[in-house]
């Protein structure tokens, strides 16, 4: 992982309310960290694939989103993919007070962030 | 005159048949043509009087096509043809709707029974009842009058883009349905269409009984409701354009209370797309419009769709998505998926999949508010 990468992940993933984050970073390694046992790295992992791909199907829809939200009944899944490959994904609880605008700011920072990932 | 749609997907039988009939018809009858699906969902818009369906179609089936067809344009006659009139498939059809399952012509015999037989049908099955179109108050007016006479009767409402049927049982409305609504929320979304057309037909107990409320009440919950619409584009259209508050886009995944209002204004929306294209919403969300829109049944069925360029593309990606859902929900246990929400270059996306419809909305907003 870039050094940039890496301060960014700890200096900003640092609120309360998130559950865990995961990122994947070129080529192909991945970095995690939950609060709960059950939301382990291996679950992160396979969700993280899983985002991947459905991000590429939209893309094949003409739908290229910069962030995206996966609202489930308990829990709201947020994922951003750069250009380079790196891509981000954050859980929270999907409850009121829950840190959507944290959330999106970091991934909208995320996105922009020049060379995050060298 | 009388209006004709044929669709097949062999486009010589259908210049030869059109031809023929418009021929044979003497005038009577303008014959439309469509190859593919989409064309013809686009030409129903026009209001046929008849549409003649092959059931030999590719992608999606005659039959599939019917059902489609009738979920959007309730009470449209549908005569179907076929290369095989079985008792079977005859059967099939006229279960799914349709009126009549016809043998294709291969002889000109052939071609003039079925010219006979469409004729006569289109004679005799002319919409009962009586048709206006909505002026101000209108429809509200000519329910009023029924549940005043204790009448029993259907109305069905129609604009280009919609269909909705109210049902109204010995001067009681028990039920409404346009889309994939039913119930209340239909029959507020029928009331509130501007313009549209109607018709009287005669009573048909629906399947269930969805409507409780007294029609005094609901006609005026309606009368407010539609106050507070023009309350609110009135304000739209008076208040000088604001960069500040149109900036002030909710982030993505905002609070639940936002997405249900969200959600809200996107099942009333079927109401509202016969207004013209970019209808001003409320004054803080002036500048944003909505670019595309597509309303499913739970079972992938097209209900209604608004400035979509491909149909089956978009049924695709509605599969796609609740297939990821699936596999997500398989490895997190994070409850039953309900949306997902996209930031886009232009604008934003929601995708819902819920039990009963699939829904996808795209709306458009201003250049430079750094999505």
């Amino acid at each position: 992982m870039s050094e940039p990468l890496r301060d960014f992940l700890a200096s900003r993933l640092t609120f309360p309310g998130l559950a865990a984050w995961g990122a994947w970073f070129s080529p192909g390694q991945f970095a995690s960290q939950s609060q709960y046992n059950w939301l382990n790295a291996a679950r992160l992992q396979q969700t993280h694939q899983e985002l991947t791909i459905a991000a590429e199907s939209l893309a094949q829809h003409q739908l290229r989103p910069s962030r995206l939200c996966w609202v489930f009944e308990h829990m709201r899944i947020y994922f951003a993919a750069r250009e380079d490959g790196t891509s981000l994904a954050c859980y929270t609880q999907n409850a009121p007070g829950a840190p959507i605008a944290e959330i999106d700011k970091v991934l909208q920072d995320f996105v922009r962030h020049q060379n995050l990932n060298l | 005159m009388k209006q004709i749609l044929f669709v097949d997907d062999d486009t010589a039988f259908l210049e030869l048949f059109s031809q023929w009939f418009e021929q044979m018809s003497a005038g009577k009858w303008k014959v439309f043509t469509a190859s593919t699906h989409g064309r013809a969902l686009q030409l129903l818009n026009e209001r046929m009087d008849l549409l003649v369906l092959d059931i030999g179609m590719p992608v999606m089936d005659g039959m599939q096509f019917l059902r489609l067809v009738l979920r959007a344009h309730p009470g449209q006659q549908i005569v179907m043809l076929t290369g095989q009139a079985t008792e079977e498939r005859k059967k099939a059809c006229l279960e799914q709707g349709a009126a009549v399952l016809l043998e294709k012509p291969v002889t000109a015999e052939g071609y003039q029974s079925v010219f006979a037989v469409l004729e006569s049908w289109g004679e005799t099955h002319s919409k009962p009842g009586f048709r206006g179109v909505t002026r101000e108050v209108g429809l509200q007016e000519v329910l009023r009058m029924d549940c005043l006479a204790r009448k029993s009767s259907i109305v069905e409402v129609f604009t280009p883009q919609a269909r909705g049927l109210i049902f109204i049982s010995e001067g009681e409305i028990v039920h409404a349905e346009a889309g994939s609504l039913q119930g209340e929320a239909a029959l507020y979304g029928l009331l509130g269409f501007v313009g549209a057309e109607f018709n009287l037909r005669e009573y048909n107990r629906p399947m269930r009984r969805t409507i409780f409320t007294k029609w005094e009440s609901l006609l005026t919950e309606a009368a407010q409701m539609q106050d507070e619409h023009s309350r609110l584009e009135r304000r739209s259209e008076a208040a000088p354009e604001n960069p500040a508050s149109s900036s002030s886009i909710p982030p993505i995944g905002g609070e639940p209370e936002h997405q249900a209002a969200e959600i809200q204004a996107v099942e009333t929306l079927p109401a509202e797309a016969q207004e013209p294209p970019d209808p001003p919403a409320t004054s803080e969300q002036s500048q944003v419009r909505i670019a595309e829109f597509v309303l499913c049944s739970g079972a992938g069925e097209m209900l209604f769709e608004s400035r979509c360029d491909s149909v089956e593309g978009r049924l695709q990606l509605l599969a796609q998505v609740e297939e990821h859902a699936a596999q997500l929900s398989g490895i997190l246990p994070a409850g039953r998926f309900d949306r997902i929400e996209a930031m886009l270059p232009d604008g934003r996306a929601v995708v819902q999949i819920a039990p009963d419809r699939r829904l996808l909305v795209r709306s458009v907003h201003p250049p430079g508010e750094g999505l």
